[in-house]
């Protein structure tokens, strides 16, 4: 039984439709430039539990529950479900976590910088080109036998629900309005699509990129590493597609300047972008290949979305996030402070295991 | 016959199609990919793709859950 979507018409087809399913939450009331953002969407569920109280940028957000039980539901049909971890577990939550910090300084996770060009955001040139050379760095190291040791399966498959159920727990505290979480009434936060459409767009997200193993990550790395366009393939295919149906829609505003959520630090838009690429790709794969992963029952990715959560909560309670104005408070110490963890962490970890 | 193995089991993205290029590019003969993730196996079936390698066989461990792809040179 062949995997149609693991072919190069299969990614570009997924790579569409995912463009589409995000254009078309923006359509229906998330934010701008914003149909899917891995990093301020975990930062916006962090908000809704009160692990910061950042008042603009709480609320539960669907759409990662979504995808991640999306994917755990395709995976669980095709046998794909494999529950397994134990590589390096705590490293690969401090790289989640400072992840979070440098994709908050910019403002967004490698999925929105698509969509933020997509859009006409020029920032996310800078972004993305600190998100390449963040990258870059990270090949060196994987060249030269970086490694963060082998996951085994685990001891038992209930380990691999937990982070799901973790999910869907929170997708049902959603649905029952639970009154213990906060949600925004005004800015970013309180911009979303109706529950009902935001968590079909996570579903159908978290299949095709299950199933295509969708990566933004990847798709630059790959080109870096092994000179190979197959995720690139992919993440193309989502920006033409969020591209055209922006400038069709009239929501194609070409500029550095007043671009919805960002701001123009030109420096700490690269350097922030720099930091996320480096953390992601030391871990594998961009969060929303973290987030489908999980779903497939791979518990060092749940860790790493944990280490998300917690680097959302620590960059709003500790001024590190970024906003339209520019970079908070400590971004720039932590940014640093990050960028300096994981070249440690790359390091470290070459030729340590063979 | 004798494999050269490539055991590329519970290795993070990109590391199994690294292995497996870094055996094709500096070392000779046939050699075996230990691969237990459906991911990986994708990925290290399309770099012996575009290498033009020839496959032998690939054998299922159902028990304990991985793939042997071989590979003929």
């Amino acid at each position: 039984m062949k995997n149609i979507f693991a072919t190069k018409w299969g990614i570009i087809l997924a790579g569409t439709a995912i463009g589409i399913i995000a254009i078309a939450l923006q359509f229906w009331g998330n934010p701008p430039n914003m149909g899917f953002c891995m990093a301020c969407f975990l930062r916006d569920i962090a908000g809704g539990l009160k692990l910061h109280t950042a008042a603009p940028v709480q609320y539960i957000r669907p759409e990662i529950t979504g995808i991640i039980l999306g994917a755990m539901i395709i995976a669980l049909a095709k046998g794909e479900f494999k529950p397994r971890g134990g590589s390096s577990p705590v490293i690969r939550f401090f790289l989640g976590f400072f992840a979070m910090i440098g994709a908050l300084v910019f403002l967004g996770c490698p999925w929105r910088a698509y969509l933020r060009l997509a859009g006409g955001d020029f920032n996310a040139i800078t972004g993305l080109a600190g998100l390449a050379t963040g990258i870059y760095v990270g090949t060196l190291l994987i060249k030269k036998g970086f490694n963060l040791g082998r996951a085994r399966a685990s001891q038992s498959r209930f380990s691999g629900y937990i982070i799901p159920a973790f999910m869907g727990i929170i997708l049902l505290m959603l649905v029952f309005h639970f009154s213990k979480l906060a949600f925004s009434t005004k800015g970013p936060g309180a911009m979303h699509a109706p529950l009902i459409i935001s968590l079909t767009g996570g579903l159908l997200v978290g299949y095709f990129a299950q199933r295509s193993r969708f990566c933004t990550i990847g798709a630059i790395r790959d080109i870096f590493i092994i000179r190979n366009y197959h995720l690139f393939l992919g993440v193309a295919a989502f920006t033409l597609i969020a591209f055209g149906l922006n400038l069709v829609m009239g929501n194609f505003h070409p500029g550095f300047e007043n671009q919805p959520i960002a701001h123009t630090d030109h420096l700490w838009n690269f350097l922030g972008m720099v930091l996320a690429g480096l953390a992601f790709v030391l871990a594998g794969g961009c969060p929303g290949r973290q987030i489908i992963l999980a779903g497939e029952g791979n518990t060092d990715s749940g860790i790493f979305i944990l280490g998300m959560l917690l680097g959302a909560a620590v960059a709003h309670n500790f001024g590190l996030a970024s906003s339209p104005k520019g970079i908070g408070e400590f971004g720039a110490i932590a940014t640093l402070t990050g960028i300096g963890y994981t070249l440690l962490v790359g390091f470290v970890m070459t030729k340590r295991m063979k | 016959m004798e494999y050269i193995e490539v055991d590329a089991r519970g290795l993070s993205c990109p590391i199994p199609v690294m292995k497996t290029t870094k055996v094709i590019k500096k070392e000779q003969g046939s050699f075996k990919v230990l691969i237990d993730d459906e991911t990986s196996f994708e990925n290290v079936m399309r770099t012996l793709e575009n290498f033009k390698l020839e496959i032998e066989k690939t054998e299922e461990f159902e028990d304990e859950d991985y793939k042997v792809i071989y590979v003929i040179r």
